[in-house]
């Protein structure tokens, strides 16, 4: 029987409660808001602390309190540690964020590094790329706030989500960037004391004797460090991650928006905070059998675990760990999205002669939109997390090359970087869709390495990198 | 002529009644299984699948048996009241049936998926490769910092 930790109510006055703290937090930190670099970047003049909060806040994600449980669910042991490899993206995006920001001080966005140093046909193709990458996210942010509400309360998935996604798209329209990064600070605080109450809870009232002999029993897979689909999801996840990370604009915008000094420091210690996060929440979904738990679909095992052994005070922490990890990404994504399609799509190619002012404007209606059609795609609930996610990684693993060998070498060059991109997604979504979702990313890193490497060598056309620096087109 | 007719008459009330005994067995039956079972896959390479059945009563206390034989010998049973849906995972090689029960009356059809695990010569591969490209991304990565002067 599908058991539920809070009533209904309950949950949706804490859903009113921190829905208006969120809002209000938006509006006040939304009046200091002055120019176009004020709500995009936060004014590029980001702290230690606020760098490295916002960097880990954004990174657990729903994702990481849902679909980590989820993948443990279905691959057991090595799906919770090759979760946690998501951190190594965030650990070996600090020192490129020390090169992006000494390459394009005046940067806004990863599309105009695509443009200035491959030009536009690959940077159309990285759009496609980028955007659907986003689209993916942002509906299974969306869907996690359903499932989460209804998987705890019983509260239907469409009212959930709704409720999410308004109040996110409210805050991040009021506050821009700066209240975005704010309200991740706070977010995160909330994220690591939840997580270890969670913990404490956890050992406390479930045997690890009890876990071990049920799941021998019941589902031996689990335990197997033999197990082949897992076996061959641990570098797929490193690699999702890698991609994820490397080529979105959630994370070049935060590399601009932070001082020049902060960024690289800001992403290692958010990576370093990150890796035990999945491994509590991924460990939660192993109590599943001895509690006698049904799991309807796998992506709300998370939450039904936690509700179950943790009772109705454990059910709320960690409704609020979760919304407020679905807040801290969802606002993020919003941003970065808008912000991406403003500078890139707007002012790239609909009004090249935009002011600041106009792209200020064009942002706002932006993110209303961005949040509009983000609800329109989650009603149907078409897939599970995890599914929807890592689909999604044929496309974002195929970038992960080209702003690699971009960024550093003279050598890489335009067609390479397009076909590495075409053909890497390609044979990803083969992968995907002929083997499983845990080797697409994979595949599609192991094709479009090749691809950039031999079509480059082809050309023997070199990069002048001091064309990037003088950022004479990205303003 | 006349017993022709009857005889005939009698062979029709005879049929009527067969048809009516057969349907009143088959409203039984429908009775007693009234949960249509399904799994989202016959073939497994992963050892999970999604179990999906209708729920016709939600009083009733349904319980999801499975076992390694459709004559279900050895069982394991699981309390799925309330639900229409269960995922499985974790199961190793082998070919698993599942039915559902409410108290001792099997109330649904028997369905069975096969779990067949990828060769550990591809989770190798795949693993290799994984293993590969990682390294070649921070041997690129310290080297194109040092080059930069990072």
């Amino acid at each position: 029987m599908q058991f539920n930790a809070l009533s209904p109510t309950v949950a949706l006055i804490i859903l009113v409660i921190f829905g208006l703290l969120w809002i209000a937090f938006g509006y006040f930190l939304g009046r200091k808001n002055e120019t176009l670099d004020d709500y995009m970047l936060a004014g590029r003049n980001v702290g230690m602390a606020f760098a490295a909060a916002t960097a880990m806040a954004t990174w657990v994600t729903s994702n990481t309190t849902m679909t980590a449980p989820q993948v443990t669910y279905e691959l057991g042991v090595w799906g919770m540690v090759g979760y946690s490899l998501g951190a190594v993206g965030l650990l070996l995006f600090a020192p490129l964020a020390k090169r992006i920001k000494y390459l394009l001080p005046h940067g806004f966005t990863s599309g105009d590094f695509i443009r200035e140093r491959y030009g536009v046909l690959a940077w159309r193709v990285f759009l496609v790329i980028s955007l659907f990458y986003a689209f993916g996210w942002l509906i299974s942010l969306g869907m996690a706030g359903g499932i989460l509400v209804n998987a705890l309360s019983g509260v239907p998935y469409h009212v959930g989500m709704t409720f999410i996604l308004a109040v996110c798209v409210s805050y991040t329209l009021l506050g821009g960037l700066r209240a975005v990064i704010a309200t991740d600070f706070v977010q995160t605080i909330i994220i690591i004391t939840g997580v270890i109450i969670i913990a404490y809870l956890v050992i406390s009232n479930v045997g690890f004797e009890r876990m071990h002999t049920d799941l021998q029993t019941e589902r031996p897979m689990l335990l197997d460090l033999l197990f082949p689909a897992a076996i061959m999801f641990l570098f797929n996840n490193l690699l999702f991650g890698v991609g994820e990370i490397f080529h979105s604009n959630v994370w070049w915008s935060r590399a601009f928006a932070f001082r020049a000094d902060t960024g690289a420091r800001a992403y290692f210690i958010a990576g370093l905070f990150w890796i035990p996060i999945p491994i509590v929440a991924g460990f939660v979904a192993l109590a599943a059998p001895s509690l006698g738990i049904i799991v309807p679909s796998s992506d709300m095992v998370g939450p039904l675990v936690a509700g179950r052994i943790l009772g109705t005070t454990g059910a709320i922490v960690v409704f609020i760990v979760v919304f407020s990890a679905l807040a801290s990404s969802l606002d993020s994504l919003l941003a970065a999205t808008a912000d991406l399609i403003t500078q890139d799509i707007y002012r790239g190619h609909i009004n090249p002669g935009a002011s600041d002012e106009q792209c200020f404007r064009a942002g706002r209606y932006i993110i209303v939109g961005l949040g509009l059609m983000t609800w329109i795609l989650c009603v149907p609930r078409i897939t599970t997390l995890a599914s929807l996610l890592y689909f999604t990684g044929a496309f974002v693993a195929s970038a992960i090359w080209p702003i690699v060998f971009g960024l550093y070498f003279r050598w890489a060059t335009g067609l390479a970087a397009t076909l590495a991109m075409l053909a890497g997604t390609g044979l990803g979504l083969l992968a995907y869709f002929q083997i499983g979702y845990y080797v697409a990313a994979v595949a599609s890193a192991a094709v479009s390495l090749i691809v950039l490497v031999v079509v480059s060598r082809l050309d023997n056309s070199k990069f002048n990198f001091e064309s990037l620096a003088k950022g004479e087109s990205l303003s | 002529m006349g017993g022709f007719i009857r005889s005939s008459l009698r062979a029709v009330k005879i049929r009527r009644l067969a048809w009516l005994l057969l349907l009143a067995t088959n409203t039984c039956l429908w009775a007693a299984e009234n949960s249509s079972l399904s799994a989202s896959t016959e073939l497994s390479n992963e050892g999970y699948f999604v179990l999906n059945w209708n729920v016709q009563d939600e009083d009733s206390s349904l319980t999801l048996q499975q076992a390694d034989s459709n004559q279900f010998d050895s069982i394991i049973a699981r309390e799925v009241a309330g639900s229409g849906a269960a995922t499985i995972s974790g199961l190793a090689d082998g070919r698993y049936h599942f039915r559902l029960l409410d108290g001792n009356q099997i109330v649904s059809n028997t369905v069975a998926v096969t779990v067949q695990h990828h060769s550990m010569a591809r989770a190798g591969g795949f693993f290799l490769l994984g293993l590969s490209l990682f390294s070649l991304l921070i041997a690129t990565i310290l080297h194109g910092n040092r080059q930069a002067g990072i």
